[in-house]
């Protein structure tokens, strides 16, 4: 029902004239076939000029304006100041800048009856919508983004109506730049999802994708490096899955102990991709890089060092 | 793949043949380039397809002998449910290459992905690269050789048939067979449930090592010695029955 | 003997159980069988036609003008399958039934004009040969499969699972597994056979999709390509079904019968068949599907009211398994050549026995002592004479109900006669008006 995609830039730097974004679309578009009721990315190490970005969404029974002005009202609350709203239909991004809890900040936006939150970051966005890659593209115009990273998904719906809410990818609320797109099926995401609730955590869907992103978000806020929570993954989550997580300065992959979902790597000294299929990647890398496929119950981590020499890029 | 592997793969997959065409997969759709590939198999020619880009379902339901060649990797279920082919790959596969072969040969360059051989019934498979998790899945018959490693369940539920991985395996090997033979040249991650192994005999490494030097394999790569993964048959009949499920016919 | 008040109003705790568990301080393992689930829940019998009269103008039609003509797989397929009846013999795997019996039901089956499934052992010789529609089966253990026989049938199934044992694959004892049985399905004879449980080579509906494009490739886009799916999670593996490109969808409820199953899933997995087909038509009425996905319904359709029943609640066709057997002959003693007492332990007409192969009359079993015992052009007639009576009687109560198509009989031509039926097949309960359905919320 999904196929997943992502890249990394190693030093930060494309030498490609491709942006990010314009790569991530064409993986998703040739992965088609697997999912065209919505598709989603997230892209990051952008550079905002705010202290974060939101991307809001307001559900399809409220008046936009409506939402968005109690939206405003619950930043202002917190001492938090909107530099500028950018609008995509129902879509709203948000620049801000703010400096207290970011839990306070998200539980303030979500209790505005009508808004959900598709990201918060500090350096990256979640930009997901109902159709194909290239629909998607045309209304949010994000292959013209580019960042050091980013990761894609598409995905194939059983409901019936227009639903972006369960699209991937799935933020951790409530942790800056922390996203993950998973393809596969989660059969103790029911038990996870109340034992993090007790814990206080929010949940927004009734996805299982969406657990995987508050589980890794609650190991790297204790402190837990990407590649240790991903390992802990693969023995406390139960199911099949296959998923990737970026944060802001990398990202890493897991695959569970069935191998059950495919996944395949293509690697340069310049650039990592990877994505369900090889398909998505011959878009990007030419033929002669060599295919990785990693074994079952196998964990990946890959990094962005950014060398001084890189220049700093404004929005 | 290992250098010493890699510089065993013969540089041609197959003998070159002086007459036959290209399609150009990038031009047509999946269904307008099967119907291309089928109606030139059925004129007997020798049929190169060009920029495959990994696509799925490519050269399926074949059933006439005939030489195929992908210029590239392809996707799922290339030459699935084919009788009497002869193909090669130059590139990777995705899942389920050569998926229920009943006859034939299937040659790739690079690696295969899970369930290779799903089911196959006869004919040979050779992959020069790796294969994925489940290689050799369901096999009822025929030859799967892997010159790098297997992954995770290779052999699952296999009933007859041949797996020769000159490499390792990985965990769960031989898993839930009935009969068949899995030989490893490499390390064995770990069984799967009913499976043992058990040293090759002496004919058998003389028998191996005769096919796989007519497959081209040189003699320093081979393994020193290979194992047999077979089916323990510990659970082949329930330990246990009623009254009247008791008497066995037979027949 | 008289039972004691306290013993006859026993729950939970009865002389069954009892005796079940003196057998499994035995045996040790879970119990198998064959035939279906013996549980009681709501099914056909609990929902009824309602004619209109004085209300509704009555309309002079006689079974003779009814038609019952059926096309499938118009959604993708060149050829669409196209039947004289909307009922046709269900897979059932040659392994767990005899040659004969295979060949009788595909005789019967073209004698009306309808169509026949292969099962999880391959096709026969003699079905392809006999059968007008034949539909092959491409199940998880691929026993048999070969790309000749595929592309020889009218039309393909994909077996995600069956409703008498969803989550567990097919099971065929030793004493089934001849050496005949063996050499078809590339096994060691005299194994306590287990299939599996999924498919060796997709694994979720993104590989589904592309599997079925895969089956079309292989049969030219030509012939329909159906999912069997047993009755769960109905709305969400139909849905996926369905947008994975089948043509069709067979719903198979829990009432649905196996040669073999452990008692643990037979009586306890799966959801009944009255909302499996229900669930399934409000599927794909939600994509915007109906009628352009086919929808078979099967799980214990018993005769030809519960098909037309089933129709009305959204089918398009309905296929039988243990109807069929039982025109073969299943349970019933064949004086001077059938002793079930002695035979299985239990009289004609208790018998679940298949999946021992010593069935006394010939259909569940290799050996050929006991198969010689069924005639097979005797038994085709008796197959053929099933199906006609199925189609008399779904001509009969379409007629009655004033029209001339078996497939214009809709959920509004039926009430409920408990809350149970009502509730699960969503239809009014009787006396209620309406008031029921209400309250037991619509839509999801």
């Amino acid at each position: 029902m999904c196929g997943i995609a992502a890249i990394l830039y190693k030093t930060g730097e494309s030498t490609r004239s491709q942006a990010v974004g314009l790569q991530l679309r064409e993986m998703l578009y040739s992965m088609r076939h697997r999912g065209v009721d919505s598709t989603g990315v997230n892209i990051a190490g952008q550079h905002f000029g705010t202290d974060y970005v939101v991307r809001v969404v307001v559900s399809e029974d409220q008046g936009a304006s409506h939402v968005i002005e109690g939206v405003r009202n619950a930043v202002a609350a917190l001492g938090g100041s909107i530099v500028f709203i950018n609008d995509f239909g129902r879509f709203r991004r948000i620049g801000l800048n703010y400096s207290g809890d970011l839990g306070k900040l998200s539980d303030s936006i979500l209790s505005v009856k009508g808004a959900e939150i598709h990201s918060i970051g500090r350096s990256s966005e979640v930009i997901k919508d109902v159709g194909d890659a290239y629909e998607l593209d045309k209304k949010h115009h994000f292959s013209k983004v580019n960042g050091t990273h980013g990761l894609g998904h598409v995905r194939l719906a059983t409901e019936s109506q227009v639903d972006i809410t369960h699209s991937h990818p799935f933020w951790a609320y409530p942790f800056p730049d922390i996203t993950v797109v998973h393809n596969g099926q989660l059969t103790n995401y029911h038990k996870l999802k109340r034992e993090f609730q007790q814990r206080g955590f929010r949940f927004q869907t009734h996805n299982d994708s969406e657990v995987i992103a508050v589980y890794i978000a609650d190991k790297l806020s204790r402190r837990r490096k990407l590649g240790d929570a991903l390992e802990e993954s693969l023995d406390d989550l139960d199911g099949t899955f296959t998923y990737v997580v970026s944060t802001d300065s990398g990202m890493g992959m897991a695959k569970d102990r069935w191998s059950a979902k495919p996944f395949v790597i293509l690697e340069t000294d310049e650039m990592v991709g990877v994505a369900s299929e090889e398909v998505a990647l011959r878009r990007i890398f030419p033929d002669d890089v060599r295919r990785i496929e990693p074994q079952e119950h196998e964990v990946l981590t890959w990094n962005v060092s950014l060398a001084p020499r890189i220049k700093v890029r404004l929005n | 793949m290992t250098e010493r592997l890699a510089g065993n793969v013969p540089k041609a997959l197959s003998a070159p043949v002086s007459q036959g065409y290209s399609i150009d997969a990038r031009k047509l759709t999946t269904r307008l380039l099967n119907a291309s590939i089928k109606s030139g198999v059925s004129k007997g020619r020798y049929i190169t397809i060009l920029n495959p880009d990994a696509r799925h379902n490519l050269a399926v339901g074949i059933v006439k002998r005939c030489s195929l060649s992908f210029a590239g990797s392809v996707g799922y279920y290339c030459c699935a449910f084919c009788d009497g082919i002869s193909a090669t790959i130059e590139g990777n596969s995705g899942w389920g290459l050569g998926d229920n072969l009943m006859s034939g040969s299937i040659v790739i360059r690079e690696d295969a992905g899970a369930s290779v051989g799903a089911s196959m019934r006869g004919g040979q498979i050779l992959v020069w690269g790796n294969a994925g998790a489940r290689a050799g899945i369901s096999m009822k018959g025929g030859t799967l050789v892997i010159a790098g490693n297997s992954g995770f369940l290779t052999g699952f539920m296999m009933q007859r048939g041949r797996i020769i991985v000159m490499g390792g395996v990985g965990d769960a090997a031989g898993d839930s067979m009935y009969e068949g033979i899995v030989y490893v040249g490499g390390e064995i991650g770990s069984l799967g449930v009913d499976a043992k192994t058990e040293s090759a005999t002496r004919s058998e490494e003389v028998e191996l090592r005769a096919f796989l030097k007519a497959l081209k394999f040189r003699d320093d790569i081979l393994p020193r010695r290979f194992r047999r993964i077979v089916s323990a048959k510990r659970l082949y009949q329930y330990d246990s029955l009623e009254p009247l499920e008791r008497e066995r016919l037979v027949i | 003997m008289i039972v004691s008040d306290e013993v006859s109003r026993r729950e939970g705790w009865t002389n069954e159980v009892f005796q079940d568990l003196q057998v499994k301080a035995d045996l040790g393992r879970y119990r198998i069988r064959g035939f279906s689930t013996f549980q009681r829940i709501a099914h056909f019998d609990d929902i009824i036609f309602i004619p209109r009269y004085i209300s509704g103008k009555g309309v002079e039609l006689r079974p003779a003008d009814v038609s019952t003509e059926t096309v499938l797989g118009t959604r993708y397929a060149r050829n669409a399958i196209s039947i004289s009846t909307p009922v046709y013999i269900t897979g059932m795997s040659y392994g767990a039934l005899s040659r004969s019996a295979k060949t009788a039901l595909a005789k019967g089956a073209a004698k009306v004009g309808t169509a026949t499934c292969t099962g999880d052992g391959g096709m026969l010789t003699e079905e392809r040969k006999y059968s007008t529609t034949m539909i092959y089966q491409v199940n998880a253990s691929r026993y048999g499969v070969t790309p000749q026989d595929m592309i020889s049938g009218d039309a393909v199934e994909v077996v995600v699972g069956q409703g008498a044992k969803p989550a567990t694959g097919g099971l065929l004892m030793g004493q089934k597994v001849s050496a005949i049985i063996a050499k078809k399905r590339e096994l060691p004879p005299g194994i306590d056979q287990r299939s599996p449980t999924r498919h060796p080579d997709w694994l979720g509906p993104d590989d589904l999709g592309i599997f079925i494009e895969m089956l079309r490739e292989v049969t030219d886009w030509r012939v329909p390509v159906q999912v069997k799916i047993p009755a769960c999670r109905v709305k969400d593996d139909v849905k996926l079904a369905a947008k994975a490109g089948a043509d069709g969808i067979v719903i198979d409820g829990m009432q649905a019968g196996t040669g073999a199953s452990s008692e643990v899933v037979l009586d306890h997995s799966g959801i009944p068949t009255l909302p499996g087909i229900v669930l399934a038509r409000e599927a794909l009425e939600e994509l915007g599907l109906l009628k352009k996905v086919y929808l078979v319904a099967s799980g214990g359709i018993r005769n030809g009211i519960d098909a037309a029943k089933a129709i009305a609640l959204g089918a398009d066709a309905v296929a039988i398994g243990q109807a069929a057997i039982i025109a073969l002959n299943c349970n019933r003693e064949l004086p001077g050549i059938t002793d079930f007492v002695r035979e299985v332990g239990v009289p004609a007409g208790y018998c679940t026995k298949c999946h021992t192969g010593k069935c006394p009359v010939g259909i569940t079993t290799q050996d050929p002592r006991l198969e010689k015992r069924l005639a097979i052009d005797e038994a085709a007639v008796r197959v053929a004479s099933l199906l006609s009576s199925m189609t008399l009687e779904m001509k009969l109560i379409t007629c009655a109900l004033g029209k001339r198509n078996v497939h214009d009989l809709t959920v509004d031509d039926l009430s409920a006669l408990n809350v149970e039926a009502s509730m699960m097949a969503k239809v009014p309960m009787v006396g209620s008006g309406g008031t029921l359905l209400k309250s037991a919320g619509k839509g999801k």
